[in-house]
């Protein structure tokens, strides 16, 4: 790739990196894991990148390659098997304006999502970062109908995960 | 409150404490080699394919060739050899061509059907590979069984008169080329059941919904 390009993409994923490291701390479960997925999905935007031609968005892209990788091509090393207590370490409570029982829940929801399956991970996520049915049906190949059924699922299996 | 809406704000808030991995580790980054699937698929598949034309290359020699034509089976090998290796180039194209189309913009679902057409490739590649391996086999023995010399002296003579090979040779042998090819059969499903395993198992609940309507 000529280093104009390479240039140009370098800057735009800096700017856009947030995504990827969501789409980490989703799908892995350790600091190690999280880079190594984080490296692996760099990889696969930059040799997608010159077929990227700007007719999406940077980041909407993003949001494909990045979980096509995560769901299909990435292969879990070893090292991410639960080792650690994913609550507390992947997921510091953002604010400290929370009192406790509000920050319970939260981690409590944060590991009821990491034990859903790869495909309902990506629902949840392209939810939480508010993109439409359309995008997440056009995203995952799946028609609009399935996708808003498939979400319910996945808020049915949720509040199943959290009244246990 | 519906649980999901109540984790969306803490979500955006998150944002702060994400990592931040500066412009010079992405530069280095970019240039790393990626460990997917694909490439493993891939590798495996130039493996393979190095794997059985080198046994090819080994097994064919001057002496080799002599026997052969002992066997009566020398135009029968040439021909087999040009029928193998047109299949191989042809091979080596569907690989070629199905690995350029394997893109991670592509949905989801698309992207998953490729990754398993690559897969159903490879492994009608390596049951050509067993059945050719079979069939060859078949025909060697029994060649050998009607020409070779070292074979004709373990021939039995019955009451009646007419010649056979003992039955304990037969079933020892196909018993033995038999195991070996299940073996090979064996570790091919591991290979690439253990690699697919995952990918498998997304791509079915990514369709279970889809078939139902």
């Amino acid at each position: 790739m000529d280093p104009q390009l390479e240039k140009q993409f370098v800057t735009q994923l800096e700017a856009n990196q947030n995504i990827v490291h969501k789409i980490c701390r989703l799908y892995t479960h350790d600091q190690e894991s999280h880079n190594d997925l984080f490296q692996e999905i760099t990889i696969q935007l930059f040799k997608a990148y010159p077929k990227f031609r700007g007719d999406s968005k940077f980041s909407t892209w993003m949001y494909r390659v990045g979980l096509n990788t995560s769901i299909t091509l990435y292969r879990k090393s070893k090292r991410s098997i639960r080792t650690q207590d994913y609550d507390s370490v992947m997921f510091k409570i953002a604010s400290t304006e929370y009192d406790n029982t509000v920050e319970e829940q939260l981690k409590l929801m944060y590991s009821a999502i990491r034990q859903l399956s790869d495909i309902d991970k990506a629902l949840v996520f392209l939810y939480l970062e508010d993109k439409p049915y359309s995008e997440i049906s056009e995203t995952l190949g799946i028609s609009e109908v399935n996708a808003r059924v498939k979400m319910n699922r996945v808020k049915g299996k949720l509040k199943d995960l959290l009244n246990v | 409150m519906d649980e999901l809406e109540f984790l969306k704000k803490d979500w955006k808030r998150q944002e702060a404490d994400l990592p931040k991995v500066s412009i010079d580790s992405l530069y280095k980054m970019i240039h790393k080699r990626s460990s997917s699937i694909m490439k493993w698929i891939l590798y495996i598949s130039i493996i393979e394919f190095l794997f059985w034309t080198i046994l090819n290359a080994f097994t064919i020699n001057t002496k080799s060739l002599n026997s052969l034509k002992e066997l009566h089976l020398y135009e029968f090998e040439i021909v087999a050899t040009i029928i193998h290796y047109c299949l191989l180039i042809y091979f080596i194209y569907i690989f070629y061509k199905n690995y350029k189309e394997v893109q991670t913009t592509e949905n989801t679902s698309i992207l998953m059907k490729r990754i398993l057409k690559v897969r159903k490739t490879v492994n009608y590649y390596v049951i050509y590979n067993l059945v050719m391996a079979f069939v060859i086999g078949m025909i060697v023995f029994i060649a050998s069984a009607l020409y070779s010399p070292k074979i004709q002296k373990l021939y039995i003579v019955s009451e009646d008169g007419s010649t056979s090979l003992p039955l304990s040779f037969i079933i020892t042998f196909l018993a033995m080329f038999l195991f070996m090819i299940g073996i090979f059969w064996l570790f091919y499903k591991l290979l690439y059941g253990i690699l697919l395993r995952r990918l498998q198992r997304n791509y079915k609940e990514l369709n279970k919904l889809e078939l139902r309507n």
